[in-house]
């Protein structure tokens, strides 16, 4: 084998070697006096240059937990505000929707939307249990715990919408800023469809990453079933 | 899709049937305390990562300014921006050292900032008034201004790599952070030092 390169020397020095090309490389380096010598020097150089970044360093000011959490805390208010009148409005729409002669009905199209059904439990109780969220942003799906069975279907759609319902049981959504919270306690089945310009969904469940869509590309260990959609077991692992 | 008719099943459960709010618009106790399940542990995840990154975030950007309040001002926004997204990202350090190099770079970039960055007389003079007497903190002084001099020559790009190298961030998060590829990280960094060598020789000559 020819002596290693120095980016060679670079990747074994910083432990970033794992091909097959790198471990012959640290096999040549372990049998050759010259490029020993030369790992030995780049060792010693880059310890010299680190030891003198060191002597930048200053004592640190103080950053407190607790102040980030705060900061953050008051910054989300107007977001909280914003949330507040997109909800005002929704109501104002659906009450406008359910005026008689409204031309809103003949123009809204048919969709479990939180407007739409937001004006369902005066007409009749619903039998599928939903929310859905204009994706524009990142969003997290939250499921607070594992079941004991039941699992969720997750297709992809047309849209930036993400829409996620009960298929069978019973749950509960609450909408958190960019958080889809479910209190899947009682076990249930659900049905979750991802728009394709939603920029970015997380699935979790207790807190474990099952599903994650950032841009065109879906990391998730589920398997896809037979006519596409993703299953995603929902028990404890 | 099956479904099944939530009213009728309470009816059989010998529950009171009458129409089912929708549960965007259940008790909020009930929905507190969802919310309070799935914070806590995001909590806890900040937590860990604030206490594991913040020393050596700070340290990146003091290293890179010589300014240890604007580094603790930086640093701090970026984990306020951390926790205003509510969950980590996939790849949490590489994020915060993200965006603190951008935060950075914003910083430094105004005019009121850029003069405090790089007016080594100040610097010099904050550093003797921190300690005015000492010899040794003297010579410390001299050779901090050296090191100083010598990465405020470089490219920023080489001095970034250096300051990531020193905290032993990997390739792949050094070339997440400066837009690289990481599969000539190793390459940059050989120019990088031998860059600061070349330009830490520069301030010998000047002395």
């Amino acid at each position: 084998m020819m002596h290693v390169d120095a980016d060679e020397i670079q990747r074994l020095m910083h432990g970033e070697s794992d091909t097959s090309a790198d471990r012959r490389a640290r096999a040549h380096v372990d049998n050759c006096d010259a490029c020993r010598a030369r790992s030995v020097d780049a060792r010693r150089d880059e310890d010299e240059i680190l030891t003198l970044l060191g002597e930048l360093d200053q004592p640190a000011h103080v950053v407190d937990i607790r102040e980030v959490r705060a900061t953050a805390a008051r910054r989300v208010v107007p977001l909280a505000r914003i949330a507040a009148m997109i909800v005002f409005s929704a109501g104002a729409l659906a009450a406008a929707y359910m005026a008689p002669g409204s031309p809103l009905r003949r123009r809204a199209p048919a969709s479990p939307s939180t407007v739409a059904a937001a004006v369902q439990p005066s007409v009749r109780a619903p039998s599928e249990i939903g929310v859905s969220v204009d994706a524009r942003d990142a969003l997290s799906v939250l499921f607070a715990a594992t079941q004991p069975r039941g699992s969720a279907i997750v297709t992809i759609v047309d849209g930036s919408e993400v829409e996620i319902r009960t298929a069978e049981g019973a749950a509960r959504f609450t909408l958190d800023n960019r958080r889809v919270l479910i209190d899947n306690s009682a076990a249930a089945d659900f049905q979750i469809n991802i728009g394709r310009r939603a920029p970015r969904v997380d699935i979790r469940i207790n807190g474990r990453l099952v599903l994650s869509k950032v841009g065109g590309r879906i990391t998730t260990p589920a398997a896809p079933s037979g006519d596409g959609p993703l299953r995603i077991s929902l028990r404890t692992p | 899709m099956p479904s099944r008719d939530l009213a009728a099943a309470d009816a059989a459960n010998g529950a009171v049937t009458g129409p089912r709010p929708f549960a965007l618009f259940a008790s909020h106790r009930a929905a507190s305390n969802i919310a309070r399940t799935a914070v806590s542990a995001f909590e806890r995840d900040f937590e860990v990562l604030f206490n594991t990154e913040l020393p050596r975030l700070q340290r990146v950007v003091v290293r890179l300014s010589g300014d240890s309040a604007l580094a603790a001002d930086v640093v701090q926004e970026a984990f306020i921006r951390l926790h205003r997204r509510g969950s980590l990202p996939d790849t949490p350090r590489q994020w915060m050292i993200t965006v603190v190099l951008n935060l950075y770079r914003n910083a430094a970039a105004k005019d009121s900032r850029r003069s405090r960055l790089l007016s080594v007389a100040d610097r010099d003079s904050l550093q003797c008034n921190r300690a005015p007497s000492a010899q040794q903190t003297l010579e410390s002084s001299e050779s901090q201004r050296r090191v100083r001099a010598a990465l405020d020559r470089m490219a920023p790009r080489d001095a970034r790599l250096l300051m990531l190298l020193a905290e032993e961030y990997s390739y792949r998060e050094m070339a997440g952070a400066l837009q690289l590829n990481e599969s000539s990280i190793g390459t940059l960094l050989v120019r990088a030092k031998a860059a600061f060598r070349a330009s830490y020789g520069e301030s010998d000559d000047a002395r």
